[in-house]
């Protein structure tokens, strides 16, 4: 079922504000929104965080070192799309999401953060499918199998703390939206 | 080894005396082998799979560059329409479109016309596509203020839309 973003709207209409748009989505790749997206901004940034997560094996690797992938300069982008990233990260490595993404984002830059709902029971990786610019649904991804780790929508909020917390939306299906934003200053 | 493939388009080659139209033209194909490597610059005017590895530059002019699933290339690329399979590391530059598919792993820029990418693929990349066409770009200034829009209102499948930490 496809729900209707409140953020992409923002979101869009925030980067017709602004020159040489680049924004980076972390995945996972999802073919419909680099369609969209890439004839949305001058220069699309793909970088699959999910690729790059150790899959669940017991002992589980060490998955600090994801965050190396985000080797950008500083101030790089005008927006960054997380879809379902914050369930998948082991505690550890999630709480350090919010300062790479604040590192990276222009001032005034925003993120659009996606999770499942918090009682969601399904482990499959989904991938978040967005349509006429403002619709949203989910799309099993199988050739991920990660551990979900359901987060409450606080501590989400805490995790990308270092950004400014600037719209929360709670759907139907439980589906959790929100929108960051980078201080100007 | 190089080899070379008459690929006949339709069924005028079981009739060899009936002269080939023109959309029926072969094209001709040039396919770099699982076992071969190639280190240097690629220059042609024909399409060109990969199935091996190669390192240096292609340049196909108008022409369709395949990398297969057990391609290997490290290249910068110039070619017509570009489909990724395998695994490449470099730049692209596409007239055409770029088709990357699940089993791809990319990790490079890409400048094309147009893109399609399956689910799956495994990709580091920098996609700009040519600004000719593109009536819903937003990558121009509007003039707009650069704060924040209001929100929008009266979403009938929400169950609450409002600014919270819960």
């Amino acid at each position: 079922m496809a729900v209707s973003s409140n953020a992409f709207p923002i979101f869009f209409k925030h980067l017709e504000s602004r020159l040489n748009t680049r924004i980076l989505d972390i995945g996972p790749v999802c073919g419909d929104n680099i369609t969209l997206l890439a004839r949305k901004v001058r220069q699309l940034y793909i970088c699959d965080i999910f690729a790059r997560i150790p899959k669940p094996v017991n002992p589980a690797p060490p998955s600090g070192r994801i965050w190396r992938h985000l080797d950008y300069e500083p101030d790089t982008f005008d927006g960054i799309l997380i879809w379902n990233l914050l369930d998948r990260l082991d505690s550890d490595v999630v709480s350090n999401a919010g300062n790479h993404c604040r590192r990276i984002l222009k001032p005034g830059g925003l993120v659009v953060a996606y999770a499942l709902g918090e009682k969601e029971l399904n482990a499959a990786v989904h991938a978040f499918v967005l349509s006429d610019s403002r619709k949203v649904s989910l799309r099993s991804q199988p050739h991920l199998d990660l551990a979900l780790h359901t987060r409450t929508t606080r501590r989400l909020v805490e995790i990308l703390a270092p950004l400014k917390l600037e719209q929360s939306s709670l759907f139907r299906n439980g589906l959790r939206e929100l929108l960051f934003k980078k201080d100007v200053a | 080894m190089l080899r070379k493939n008459k690929n006949l388009k339709n069924d005028a080659e079981l009739e060899p005396l009936a002269a080939p139209e023109p959309s029926a033209v072969s094209v001709e194909k040039t396919i770099i082998g699982e076992n071969i490597s190639i280190k240097g610059s690629i220059h042609g005017k024909g399409n060109l799979v990969i199935q091996g590895s190669v390192k240096g530059n292609i340049d196909l002019e108008k022409h369709h560059l395949t990398i297969g699933p057990n391609g290997n290339v490290e290249a910068e690329i110039n070619a017509e329409h570009v489909t990724i399979s395998g695994h490449l590391t470099g730049n692209i530059h596409a007239r055409g479109k770029v088709e990357i598919t699940r089993t791809a792993e990319f990790s490079g820029e890409i400048k094309a016309k147009r893109i399609s990418v399956e689910d799956g693929a495994f990709l580091k990349a920098v996609i700009e596509l040519h600004r000719d066409a593109q009536p819903g770009s937003l990558s121009k200034p509007s003039g707009l203020p650069s704060g924040l829009p209001g929100q929008e209102k009266d979403k009938p499948n929400l169950k609450s839309a409002s600014a919270k930490g819960n």
